[in-house]
């Protein structure tokens, strides 16, 4: 469950055993991953309050951009000057956090899908790419409840179409720095900020970051890297939707 | 007493007076250059690289400072024309003597504001391939992929083939594979693809692409064609070749070696003797 990893429990998921052991004058953190036989092992001293997070699915295998292009399963289609509400599965990775006082890092990134991939969000002509970004590729589910969904993060996004036609929206994307996550402690249960998306020509939209969906969530504490900007809440798609 | 000193000193002002003047002129101007080159560094650091806005801010900076050097002159009572003079011939000297280093000037003002080159792009200047480290006025350097810097003249590198690979998000890598003649090509196409498509910096979209390539001497030759990450191609390059080889050798695929048959106009004479050094019989 998300939240934090009591010295002496052991957490099993997705392939993932992790055990936290006191071993006198400090703690010891081992997760063993049973998928790729791999181990991870930290010392810690006894002031560090280790938490277990969900994180953006950008760190693992190894962190390659900070935007993530989600290719909804279905097309949504939208009437001119209409809009829609959906809620999407984000997926998201896990993290474990050392806190101690105000102060954390990252200790550890649990990845929850291993197929990544990667894909150029620009514009391509002849086969040969001119412009644009790397992001994170991933199938995103539309899905019709709020339960909780271990590996993704529950998205709602209202979809408005600003054209004067119909518009076909089959893709989205977010940018990990003003995109937040949220979650509920001792449970699965992750979310984002309600999103709107504003399609405004053939070619473009604009993806706005509001409010977060449930009070009761904590938000977890962006890495440096991934602050939220001050100013600017918004990510424009210029390449397509 | 008092009377008499002071009136030492109020002459000995009005006797240096036009010096002490000029001096506070060039000083309050060093002050003033200094405050607009602060100012201008923040203005210019909002819009430009800071290496670039410290490059302008400084040169503001110098060039205020002889223009009120000039003015202090002025009031000091020394003859510019003589100076503007002794200046023109230092000049025309200079600029025979210095140039090179002007021209390296000249290009090196070209490449920061053109954006030409920037530090940390990957590039390939005269065949050398490596990390842009520092653009400055005067020469640019770059680390090379075994760690080695190479300092260029910015003359050269306006006058030479520069070649870019960061400017793009993504690059293209290509390797060819090679499968013997009796292979089903079918198969080894499969075991690629699900390499390449199993492997997370291959990029999703552009698509990878693999075909044959050329009917070669020894075998077939597959191209694999795959976009990655540009930061991430050295990574890609190591990793994914020998990924491709080895599930080729697992799944029982052969990758040919060049073979040569040679044929003897004549007939091949065997002569077999006795190594008497070794006691050994060869054919």
């Amino acid at each position: 469950m998300l939240g934090r990893l009591a010295t002496g429990s052991e957490v099993r998921f997705e392939g993932h055993v992790i055990q936290i052991l006191d071993e006198g004058n400090h703690v010891v953190y081992t997760r063993i991953d049973a998928v790729e036989g791999a181990k991870r092992k930290f010392v810690l001293s006894k002031d560090i309050e280790l938490r277990l997070v969900p994180i953006y699915p950008i760190f693992y295998p190894r962190f390659v951009t900070q935007y993530i292009l989600c290719e909804l399963e279905e097309e949504i289609v939208i009437g001119p000057g209409s809009h829609t509400t959906i809620k999407i599965l984000i997926p998201i990775d896990l993290a474990v956090y050392a806190y101690s006082g105000n102060s954390f890092r990252i200790l550890d990134i649990v990845p929850l899908h291993r197929d990544v991939k990667y894909t150029l969000y620009g514009y391509t002509a002849h086969g040969y790419p001119r412009s644009g970004i790397v992001a994170r590729y991933c199938k995103s589910k539309i899905v019709d409840h709020v339960n909780e969904v271990r590996g993704y993060a529950l998205s709602v996004v209202t979809i408005r179409n600003c054209m004067g036609k119909v518009a076909k929206v089959r893709k989205m994307l977010f940018d990990a720095s003003p995109l937040r996550l949220y979650y509920r402690e001792g449970s699965w249960r992750v979310y984002t900020q309600s999103i709107t998306m504003n399609v405004i020509t053939d070619t473009s939209a604009i993806i706005y970051y509001e409010k977060p969906l449930d009070p009761k969530t904590v938000p977890i504490d962006d890495p440096e890297t991934l602050k939220p900007p001050r100013i600017s809440n918004r990510t424009d798609m210029l390449y397509g939707y | 007493m008092y009377y008499a000193i002071i009136s030492q000193i109020a002459s000995l002002i009005r006797y240096y007076e036009r010096y002490l003047e000029a001096a506070l002129a060039l000083a309050l101007g060093i002050v003033l250059a200094y405050f607009v080159r602060k100012l201008l560094f923040r203005q210019l650091a909002r819009t430009m690289p800071p290496h670039m806005a410290n490059i302008i801010s400084r040169g503001v900076f110098y060039t205020l400072i002889v223009i009120f050097a000039l003015v202090s002159a002025g009031i000091a009572g020394i003859n510019l024309m003589g100076l503007a003079v002794a200046g023109s011939i230092a000049g025309v000297i200079l600029g025979f003597a210095l140039q090179p280093v002007i021209s390296n000037l000249a290009a090196g003002l070209l490449i920061l504001t053109e954006k030409i080159l920037s530090p940390g792009e990957l590039v390939e200047i005269d065949g050398v391939k490596g990390i842009v480290t520092d653009v400055t006025l005067f020469s640019t350097t770059i680390q090379r992929m075994d760690g080695v810097y190479v300092r260029y003249p910015n003359s050269m590198i306006i006058s030479t083939k520069v070649i870019s690979y960061s400017r793009s998000p993504v690059i293209r890598l290509d390797f060819t594979v090679s499968i013997a003649y009796r292979e089903d090509a079918e198969k080894a196409y499969e075991v690629i693809r699900k390499v390449v498509e199993s492997h997370p910096l291959v990029l999703r979209d552009p698509k990878p692409e693999i075909f044959v390539a050329n009917l070669g001497s020894s075998g077939v030759d597959i191209l694999v064609r795959v976009w990655v990450p540009t930061k991430f191609w050295y990574d890609v390059k190591m990793d994914l070749l020998w990924k491709i080889k080895k599930a080729i050798s697992d799944a029982g695929i052969e990758i040919p070696f060049t073979q040569v048959d040679i044929w003897f106009r004549t007939p091949l004479r065997v002569e077999s003797f006795r190594d008497l050094t070794r006691g050994e019989e060869c054919e």
